[in-house]
Order: structure tokens, then C-alpha cells, then sequence
């Protein structure tokens, strides 16, 4: 039985292992994931949040910037209304410029009566040219509801941002408006430090006015250029006047970066601060975090994986050396081989047990082949043809003397008709202990055919068992009893025949006799018809003679081997006749009650032996004046045949031994005691029953029981 | 089975290998930031000073987040090459010059070596004018910084020495023909002086025997002050040129807020400090990945007026009380 193979992932190793990694690996898994699904939401968030307060910081501190800047404007009117629309120039002059070196952020100061005509002016950068005439404050609007107005963001020649702020002059007394006071204020150095803020390494930082057009950003190019940014969706929502919430929006920015953006937007001037981060970047901690849990991860698992395989290999070495020691059992069928135990653990203690369990099988294997040499000796040794045979009447197993008596060919599989085509041998198995004779090497032998019927369901799947026994000896004993029984009864009978032929020996002699004396005398010679007369009585006597002797040979000769269909009450008849003789002895009167064509199957010699044993025997029984009845009848499937005598009877001790070889009650040299015996085999082979019946001192009945035959049938 | 094991040692160490990379730090600081710094000489190490201050603000402090180069030819032009090679050579993530001279010298160097190693000059005379840049919005190449707008703000200068000294009619303008820029400067010059009804003279100077010649013609023209531009020469010149100018009781007018300390009554220009401090914002922007070319070139946030009095005491005159309300520093007598 070739050994199963199994695929490497079914090995206890390979499962203890997986199963150690899933364990931890799975649990770790979720958690991992779980932890970084929260890890990431919170970042997510806290950078969000993050920028959004930084827009929100940056929006406050462009207010702050503008208002002080407008308040340090406001509070240089109050102080100094009247000198700045007054006629000192000197005075005003002063106020300027001290205004402009104080405030860093003013690129110019103008200052205007109330009808805008520039009074004053001092200027960082540019050239200042004695005032004209009527020349006005441009860039104006401005309303007195307001503290202070602010222009749209214009760029200096050299591309600084700067926007107007614009103060009324009120009087102080009557706070009648008596001019303005308007200041070039410069954004660039509030823009650079908002623009360089870092937001991240790729972040960046960008003001709109309140029509979504760029005034900062960290890469100033992009305001040089005025790019266009009017398209953001922050900007878009700052435009729309959505107010901003700190969750922002992802987006593609102008080059095509995805973005995260958020804005806040700027009371007054109401402008726009806006803060992009792409997402990659603004995540990245989440992403790094991610490949820390990854890591950890990993880590995890190769220790997990390592202390599996560790422990896995450890676990299934025992194992694998058990299995290993039971392939080397196997292949060398040494039972008495021993696995070595390594621990004492469940494994060691089945390593222990499986080792127990091998001697205890040597040992049952021992006694098994034992066994087996003493049943093949048996076997062998039983004299008998032994065969084993299936359903289908084939050869499965078969003797040494089987195969010596047919083996022709090898019988392996041989079916059972092949084999035992025999004369009589069949393998119908219908009639159990059949003795047919057969040629076997040459020799003619008696075969006794039985055959058993097997439980199904055995090792060899067998059906049949086959018994061919050798009877040979049996049945040639049998036959010399039968014929020294046979010789026996004919002696018996000789003295009945002698002694009945005396009497028709005596007629013809004392008839010779006569004759001859009468044909001694020459004078009176006996006539042709007394001639005749004498060699009358002496052919009927002679031909009485004749039937007496050839009755006894009849009985004698050795008769036809084999059986056959025999007329039950014609050797009844017969024997009667040839016991006449002595039964006329003995003044016993022999009673013929058989019926006629009663068949049975058998072999005429051995019915007419057992049908003379027991006559004689009956007539043996029977004193002076006795009768002996015979009868033989047929009742239903059955011919009975009775021979009772009214003779001394047997006894009940005697009864149970009557059957018994070399038993008899007789005188010796006046039987052999093989008679009933003999009968009883002989009855047996017709299959049929010899019973006896007697009553001490009253008679015997002997009924034989035979199965009834159609004439002309076999 | 050997190949299994072999299999699965093999995903073990290249696991355990991606486990150590995933869990290693990151790598936040590959190396400090290296900058290159070429100054002709010592004056402008202040700007360097400038520049490292603000720099150390905005997070480049010297101590492990950024380190310096700085190669200075102690006023020997000829040398400025060969440090500047040396400089490219060190491989640095910035080169800075220090002026134009500089400027130019880097250039020419990435140049010739086909480096796009960024360069940004802290201070410069119009930049697009003297070749540094394309243009000033987008400057094109490797190059970017800070125009120190000196030039463009002597009208200022002419103007504010006219608002001082209101009396002086005639004023000399005293400049070097190799600074570039020179003569496109010249007809602002003649017009703001006839807008504020001044005579001007202009003389130009390049070593020292030509300043003496000069006075003498600026004597002989009645030159009642004058006004420096902007140039090497002349920077490095000025405090002989002050006390020339001040033996003939002449006002002089400087560039630089230190021109005023040595001598010169007034003086209305950026410091060399602030130009080190306003170029660490586009060197901050160019150490983190921001390029040159799409830095604008600045002009700058801060315009020093400087006044000194004891040099109008010395001189005999009385600046204007207005103008005086105009200056950031004001020098005591």
C-alpha cells in the first residue's frame, strides 16, 4: 500500500507556525489598523485645525497691522490737527517726517485741507517736488463714517505692495473735518513675514484683496505675475463669503498639486489670507506614523514568527523522529525495533505507548507465525485436499496436497470446474461428503468431497472451503469388510446351499442308482419310458441344483462397482430364496410382504449383503416354528423396509452396540460382528436409516428407511 | 525543503530590513545646510553679520543648522576668482555674494562650471542692469537677491541734501564710469536737479590721484556739496574723499549709513546690516527648495537718513529742522 503523500501545508510544523503568525499577526492587524484609522483622524484633524488657526492668526495680525497703522495716523491728527493744515510748513514738515521715520511701514505721507488739495507731502523713496497748486490727494475714497479708509493694493514701480490709508483731520474744537492725512503704506515687509511663514517644506502662504486678486504670497513672483487664483475653491468660498471651517477643502492648486486649503478672512480691509499644504506633505506625519505602525508591525511578526517557528520545530521534532522511527519500522519489519524517547511529554508518552504497542504486535506476530507453521503443518500434514474458492467458484487458496493432485498448471484463480473436472467432482457443491473415485497420479483413489460455507466478509474473501480427503483406505476397507462380511455370509450360506442341495443330490442318486441296478438286469431292462422318467427327475433335480448354486453365486460374485437405480424388493426376493434353504433347516418360515417397484438409488451387491445380514440375523433370532416377515412398501417419498422376527429379541444393553464393529452376541466362528455394521455404512451411502427396534424375549424389528427414486431417473 | 528554509530566511531579513527602515527616524536633517560666502572685504563682512543674524531668526542658526563658508579677498580683486572657485568646489547648497563685484564673480564661476548651485547677492546696483538677472520679477537663472536700490535713490539723495541745505545751489554728483548704470543715471539726475533749481556737476573718480584732480576742478566750479554714488571705489574711498571735501568746508552726501560716521553730513541708503538681513529671507526661501529664478529680486524694506551734526558743526551749517524730523539716525556733535 504505497505510502499517501501530503502537500507540505498540511504538516502539524507548517500549521503550528501559521497558526502562531495568524494569531498575532490578525489581532495585531486590527489594532494596528484601528490605532492608525484614530492616529489619522486626530492628525488628519489636528493639522487642519493647526493651519486653520494659523489663517486665522495671520487674518488678525493684517487687521492689527492696518489698524494700528490707521490709528498711529488717527492719533497724529488729534494731536496735531491744526499744524498739519496750519501755515507752517516748517511745522508740518516736521509732523511728516517724524511720522515717517517712526512708522517704518509708511512709504509716504501727504496730508490735504478739506478740499484735498495736498498741503504737504514727504516721501521715502521718491523724489518730492515742491507742491503745486491745486495739486490734489489721489487715490481717495474715503468717508468720514469710517475711522480711517484703505484703497485697493497697487505695486510700486519696484513691485512693493502698498495700499492708502486715509485719516480725516477733524478739528479738535469743533470737529469739523479740515483735512486728510493719507499715508502710501508699504505691505511688503507685513507679506514677507507672513509668506515666510513655513507650512510644512512645500506649504505656502497667499493674500487676496477682497476681489480674490493676489497681493502676497510666498513665492512673490506668483503676485508679480498676478496669477490667477481666483479659481481656488478657498478663494472661491472667501469670495462667496462662506465662512471658514477648520475641516478645509482638498483640491488641485494651479499646478496641479493636490491641496488641502483653508482661509480666514480679513475684517478690514476685507482680504483674504489663504494657507495650501499639499496633502502628501500635510499628512506626511500621518504617513510616517503609518510606517512606524507598519514597521512595528513587522517587527512583531518576525518575533512572533521566529518564537513560531522556534517552538514550532521544537513541538514537531519529537514527532517527526517518531514518524521517521515508524517509516524505519516499517520498511525493515523489525518489530522488535524501539523508538528512542526523547521527552516525557505527551509525544514521548505516545512514542512510549507506540513502542509498547510494537512489542505486544512482535509478540502477537510471533505466536501468529507459529500458529501459522502449525496450521501449514496441520495443513499440510492433514492428508486432506484443502481449497479455498469464491463466490464465482474460483481458486484463491489451495494445500500442498491440493496442488499435488492437480496442480497441472498454476491454479491461482483457476476456477473450480477447470480443475476438478474429474469424473463425479463437480463444484456445484450441492451433495456435502459425495466419495467419488478418481485418477490422481496415476493411482485410482476415493475422494471425499465436502465443502463448508465461509462467513463473508473474511481476510481471503472467501466463499467456500473445500475438503478433499483422501478415503482411499477407507473405502478399500470398507469394501474388504463389505467383502469378508460378504464371504462370511456366503460361507453361512454355503452349508444352507450344501445341505439344500443334498436333497435334489440324493433324488438323482437314489434314481441313478435304481437305473443302473434295473439296467444290470439283462432280462427285465428298463424301458425307454422308465428311462425317461428317471433322467427327468434327475434334469429337474439338477436344475434345482443349479438354481440353488447359482443363487449363491449369485450373491457371491463380486457384482457391478458403482450405483445405480435397484429394485428394493428383488434382492428382498432373492435372499429370501436363498436363505429357503436354511430357513427350511431351521423350520423357520420366511414371509415375503414386499411390494413391487420400490427404487432406490444404490449398489445392488452391498443392498443384497444388507438385506441378507439382516434376514440371517433375524432368522438367527427366531427358534424352531418361528416366522421371519419381510416387508417393503412405499410410504409417500420414503421406502420402508421391515424384517421382523419373533425371536429372543435384544436387549437394551445389547441395542446400543449392535452397530459397533466385530459386536456380536453369537458364538464365535458363527459371525464375524461385522454385519450390522457393515449394513449401517452400506444403508448410510444410500442415504437412507437403519433403526432397530426390539423387545427382549418378544422380537426385533429391523426398518430400513431409503429415499424413494422414479425408476429410469438418476 | 532547503529552498523553503532558503525562501523563507530570505523574507525574514529583507522583512526585518524594511521593519528597520520603516521605524528609522526620519530623516529630518541629512546634512546642515551649507552656504558659501564671497566678500571682497572686510566693510561688508557686516552684511554677513546681517545675514546670519536673520538667518538664525528664520531657523538657520550657525550652531548644526546651517554652516558658512566665507572667503574674503581683503580688498585684492584679483583674488575673488580663486575664492570664489574655492567656494564652488566645497559644494554649497547656497553661494552668497556680498556685492556686485561678488555677484558677478559668481556668476561667471557657475558659468564656466555649468553649476546651477544658487547664488543670491546681498546688495547689489540694479541687478538686471549689470547682468546679474533677466528680470527683476523673474530673474531667470541661478541668481537672485537684493538690488540695494542705491542708485535709484540718488535723486533722493540730491533731493534731501537740497531740503537740508537749502542755500547750496551748485552740487556735484562724484562717480566711478566703471560702476555700470552710470550714465543711464544721469538724466534723472539732471532732472530732479532742475526740478529743485540745482546747478549739477559731475565728476568721476577711479584711484586716488584722480580725487585730488577732481576737488580742484570741483573748487574751481564752486561746487557747494556733493553727492557720492554709489561703486567700489568709492566705498572704499570715502573717508579720504570726506576729509578732503571737509578741508574745503564742503557738505558731502553718502550712500551708506556708515558714510555719515565717517564724515559725511548725511547719508540716506540701506546698511550693509539690513542688506545681510533682507537677503536672509531669499536665502531662506532658496534652502528650502524655492529657485532662484522664481525669486523676484528685492529692493529694500529699510532706507536709513542718517544726519550727522558734528560734521554740519564742523562745517559751519544748519540742516533743515523738517528734514532733521525725516532722519533715522542723527549723529551728535
Amino acid at each position: 500500500m504505497s505510502e499517501k503523500k501530503f502537500p507540505w501545508w498540511m504538516r502539524i510544523k507548517v500549521r503550528v507556525l501559521v497558526f502562531g503568525v495568524l494569531m498575532s499577526v490578525l489581532p495585531l492587524l486590527f489594532l494596528g489598523f484601528a490605532s492608525f484609522n484614530a492616529a489619522r483622524s486626530y492628525l488628519q484633524e489636528s493639522i487642519q485645525e493647526q493651519n486653520y488657526e494659523r489663517s486665522i492668526l495671520l487674518a488678525g495680525e493684517i487687521q492689527d497691522f492696518i489698524k494700528n497703522n490707521a490709528d498711529s495716523l488717527s492719533h497724529v491728527t488729534l494731536t496735531n490737527a491744526s499744524d498739519l493744515v496750519g501755515e507752517d510748513s516748517i511745522a508740518r514738515e516736521v509732523i511728516l517726517g517724524t511720522m515717517l521715520r517712526e512708522v517704518p511701514y509708511f512709504e509716504s505721507l501727504e496730508v490735504s485741507d478739506s478740499q484735498f488739495r495736498i498741503l504737504g507731502r514727504v516721501s521715502r523713496r521718491e523724489v518730492v517736488f515742491p507742491v503745486k497748486q491745486e495739486e490734489k490727494l489721489n487715490n481717495l475714497e474715503f468717508s468720514m463714517d469710517n475711522d480711517f479708509s484703505i484703497s485697493g493694493v497697487f505695486f510700486s514701480e519696484d513691485g512693493r505692495p502698498q495700499v492708502n490709508l486715509t485719516v480725516g483731520i477733524k478739528d479738535q474744537q469743533t470737529r469739523k473735518n479740515i483735512g486728510y492725512l493719507q499715508a502710501k503704506t508699504d505691505l511688503k515687509v507685513l507679506v514677507t513675514k507672513f509668506t515666510n511663514i513655513q507650512i510644512g517644506k512645500a506649504g505656502y502662504v497667499y493674500l487676496t484683496d477682497e476681489k480674490g486678486y493676489l497681493i502676497g504670497h510666498s513665492d512673490f513672483s506668483r503676485v508679480l505675475v498676478q496669477e490667477n487664483v481666483r479659481k481656488n475653491p478657498a478663494v472661491q468660498g472667501f469670495l462667496s463669503g462662506i465662512r471658514p471651517t477648520h475641516q478645509g477643502n482638498e483640491y488641485n492648486n494651479a499646478d496641479g498639486v493636490r491641496v488641502i486649503g483653508m482661509y480666514a478672512p480679513v475684517e478690514n480691509p476685507k482680504w483674504g489670507v489663504f494657507i495650501e499644504q499639499p496633502v502628501k506633505e500635510a499628512y506626511q506625519p500621518v504617513t510616517q506614523f503609518f510606517m512606524r505602525v507598519i514597521g512595528i508591525m513587522l517587527f512583531i511578526i518576525l518575533g512572533v514568527t521566529l518564537i513560531s517557528v522556534f517552538f514550532g520545530l521544537k513541538l514537531t521534532k519529537p514527532i517527526e523522529h517518531f514518524e521517521e522511527g515508524v517509516r524505519q519500522i516499517i520498511l525493515t519489519e523489525d518489530l522488535n525495533a524501539v523508538i528512542p524517547q526523547e521527552n516525557d511529554d505527551e509525544i514521548g508518552r505516545l512514542v512510549q505507548a507506540f513502542n509498547n504497542l510494537l512489542r505486544q504486535l512482535g509478540d502477537k506476530t510471533t505466536n501468529l507465525r507459529n500458529e501459522q507453521e502449525l496450521l501449514q503443518t496441520v495443513v499440510s500434514g492433514i492428508g486432506a485436499g484443502m481449497a479455498l474458492v469464491d463466490e464465482e467458484k474460483r481458486l484463491l487458496w489451495w494445500n500442498s496436497i491440493f496442488e499435488g493432485w492437480f496442480a497441472e498448471k498454476d491454479l491461482k484463480n483457476l476456477s473450480c470446474e477447470d480443475v476438478l473436472r474429474r469424473d463425479g467432482l463437480d463444484c456445484a457443491f450441492g451433495e456435502n461428503g459425495k466419495v467419488l473415485a478418481l485418477e490422481v497420479q496415476g493411482d485410482r483413489r476415493y475422494i471425499r468431497q465436502t465443502y463448508y460455507e465461509l462467513s463473508p466478509g473474511n481476510s481471503e474473501n472467501a466463499a467456500y472451503l473445500l475438503l478433499l480427503e483422501d478415503v482411499t483406505q477407507q473405502v478399500e476397507m470398507e469394501a474388504r469388510v463389505i467383502e469378508t462380511e460378504k464371504m462370511a455370509a456366503v460361507g453361512l450360506l454355503a452349508s444352507g446351499v450344501a445341505h439344500e442341495i443334498n436333497n435334489p443330490l440324493a433324488i438323482v442318486s437314489a434314481h441313478s442308482e435304481e437305473l443302473l441296478d434295473r439296467m444290470r438286469e439283462e432280462d427285465d431292462p428298463p424301458k425307454n419310458e422308465e428311462i425317461q422318467g428317471v433322467l427327468r427327475v434327475i434334469f429337474k433335480q439338477m436344475d434345482r441344483c443349479k438354481q440353488i448354486t447359482s443363487r449363491l453365486l449369485n450373491f457371491a460374485r463380486p457384482g457391478k462397482q458403482g450405483r445405480d437405480l435397484i429394485n428394493v424388493s428383488g434382492a428382498i426376493q432373492q435372499t429370501l430364496a436363498l436363505l429357503s434353504g436354511r430357513a427350511k433347516q431351521k423350520k423357520i418360515t420366511l414371509i415375503d410382504e414386499t411390494q413391487s417397484g420400490l427404487w432406490v438409488y444404490g449398489n445392488e451387491n452391498e443392498w443384497q449383503q444388507v438385506v441378507l445380514n439382516i434376514l440371517t440375523n433375524a432368522m438367527d433370532a427366531s427358534v424352531e416354528g418361528g416366522c421371519v416377515r419381510a416387508r417393503a412398501y412405499r410410504a409417500k417419498s420414503e421406502i420402508r423396509v421391515e424384517v421382523e422376527d419373533y425371536g429372543q429379541g435384544i436387549s437394551k444393553h445389547h441395542l446400543s452396540k449392535v452397530f459397533d464393529p466385530f459386536f456380536t452376541t453369537k458364538p464365535p466362528g458363527q459371525g464375524t460382528g461385522l454385519g450390522l455394521f457393515v449394513s449401517y455404512g452400506i444403508v448410510q451411502k444410500m442415504q437412507g436409516q437403519l433403526l432397530i427396534e426390539s423387545t427382549e424375549g418378544k422380537g426385533t424389528t429391523v426398518r430400513i428407511l431409503l429415499p424413494f427414486r422414479e425408476s429410469g431417473g438418476s | 525543503m532547503k529552498k523553503t528554509i532558503g525562501v523563507f530566511v530570505i523574507l525574514m531579513i529583507a522583512s526585518l530590513i524594511l521593519a528597520g527602515y520603516l521605524l528609522s527616524p526620519p530623516p529630518n536633517k541629512a546634512h546642515p545646510p551649507k552656504i558659501g560666502v564671497l566678500v571682497v572685504n572686510d566693510l561688508r563682512l557686516i552684511k554677513v553679520d546681517g545675514l546670519k543674524a536673520s538667518l538664525s531668526e528664520l531657523g538657520f542658526a550657525e550652531e548644526g543648522e546651517v554652516t558658512y563658508q566665507i572667503e574674503n579677498a581683503q580688498n585684492n580683486l584679483s583674488q575673488l576668482s580663486r575664492l570664489g572657485e574655492r567656494l564652488v568646489e566645497g559644494k554649497p547648497d547656497v553661494l552668497v555674494a556680498a556685492g556686485a563685484v561678488e555677484a558677478l564673480i559668481l556668476q561667471e564661476l557657475t558659468i564656466k562650471r555649468d553649476s546651477n548651485i544658487p547664488v543670491v547677492f546681498m546688495g547689489t546696483l540694479s541687478p538686471s542692469e549689470i547682468g546679474l538677472v533677466q528680470n527683476t520679477a523673474r530673474p531667470g537663472k541661478n541668481l537672485t537677491g537684493l538690488n540695494n536700490y542705491h542708485y535709484e535713490l540718488t535723486p533722493k539723495r540730491l533731493e534731501l541734501l537740497h531740503r537740508l541745505l537749502p542755500g547750496i545751489k551748485r552740487v556735484a554728483v562724484l562717480g566711478d564710469t566703471r560702476v555700470p548704470f552710470f550714465e543711464q543715471t544721469q538724466s534723472g539726475l539732471i532732472k530732479v536737479a532742475e526740478g529743485l533749481g540745482l546747478e549739477l556737476h559731475t565728476y568721476t573718480v577711479s584711484n586716488m590721484e584722480e580725487i585730488h584732480k577732481v576737488f580742484l576742478e570741483m573748487q574751481e566750479a564752486k561746487v557747494e556739496g556733493i553727492v557720492l554714488l554709489p561703486g567700489f571705489f568709492l566705498e572704499t574711498s570715502t573717508r579720504q574723499i570726506v576729509d578732503i571735501a571737509l578741508q574745503r568746508k564742503i557738505p558731502v552726501f553718502g550712500v551708506y549709513p556708515q558714510d555719515t560716521e565717517e564724515g559725511c553730513l548725511a547719508s540716506y541708503g540701506t546698511s550693509n546690516w539690513s542688506q545681510g538681513a533682507q537677503s536672509a529671507h531669499i536665502v531662506s526661501k532658496v534652502l528650502h527648495g524655492q529657485s532662484p529664478q522664481d525669486i523676484p529680486v528685492e529692493t529694500p524694506d529699510q532706507i536709513i537718513f542718517s544726519i550727522n551734526l558734528k560734521t554740519a558743526q564742523k562745517l559751519g551749517v544748519s540742516p533743515s529742522l523738517g528734514v532733521l524730523s525725516l532722519a533715522d539716525q542723527v549723529v551728535q556733535p
